[in-house]
């Protein structure tokens, strides 16, 4: 299966809260190759001022993403992608970073999304999902 | 025995290493058999491999949870980095 992860999925591997073990065993599965994650190269300054934001020190945020690293195909941010995202802000209603997560999203042709983000659960989001039949995987929900 | 680690049959580094190995050893007898074992250590490895990251994966978490908030969940915390950054607060 091919998966997408955004920020707050990243982030949810290091949060012992609901929905972390989903987050645990797709990337454990991904790491014998029975997957592909994919996030953007942009995720990566997310999740580092998420960290900040909760007061994890700089060099153990730096070796969480390390270790991400070795699993996470994180692609570059490219203008078609900005592209789409520039769409969905107006289609959808969306934050850009948000936009940018699905634009990538479906632009990888990714099966199935992670996140633990209010506003990529709502109704058009999913709707946008389904068109391009990408599986929303809303880890609020401790699926 | 030698046409099986040919250039044209895109055999990985690792897997070519490991028959040649195999074969020069003389234990195996044929080369299915040789291909299989071969297969099997490299799945092993992986196996290995991707255990090592899930425990240091799993430690880094057990670390970081010391830091993180309990009250927020993940998408909070990546939702206010994103106002901070704004909003500058």
């Amino acid at each position: 299966m091919r998966y997408y992860f955004d920020a707050s999925a990243l982030v949810k591997r290091f949060k012992l809260e609901k929905g972390q073990e989903t987050v645990r065993k797709i990337v454990h599965e991904a790491s014998l190759g029975a997957h592909e994650i994919h996030s953007i190269y942009w995720a990566r300054a997310e999740f580092y001022a998420a960290m900040r934001r909760g007061n994890v020190p700089q060099e153990l945020a730096a070796r969480n993403l390390r270790a991400l690293g070795r699993i996470i195909l994180f692609n570059p941010v490219t203008s078609e992608i900005v592209e789409d995202a520039l769409n969905l802000i107006y289609e959808l209603n969306l934050h850009t970073a948000d936009a940018v997560h699905l634009a990538t999203c479906t632009n990888l042709a990714c099966e199935a999304i992670l996140t633990d983000d209010e506003h990529m659960v709502g109704e058009s989001v999913k709707k946008h999902l389904e068109k391009h039949a990408v599986k929303l995987i809303n880890l609020k929900e401790n699926p | 025995m030698r046409r099986m680690v040919r250039k044209n049959y895109l055999l990985p580094v690792e897997i070519t290493a490991r028959l040649r190995s195999m074969v020069k050893s003389g234990r195996y007898a044929t080369e299915s058999e040789v291909i299989r074992k071969s297969l099997l250590h490299m799945i092993d490895l992986e196996a290995r491999r991707a255990e090592e990251v899930s425990k240091e994966l799993d430690g880094l978490a057990e670390e970081t949870a010391k830091y993180l908030p309990k009250g927020k969940t993940a998408g909070q915390l990546v939702d206010e980095a994103h106002l901070e950054e704004s909003h500058g607060s």
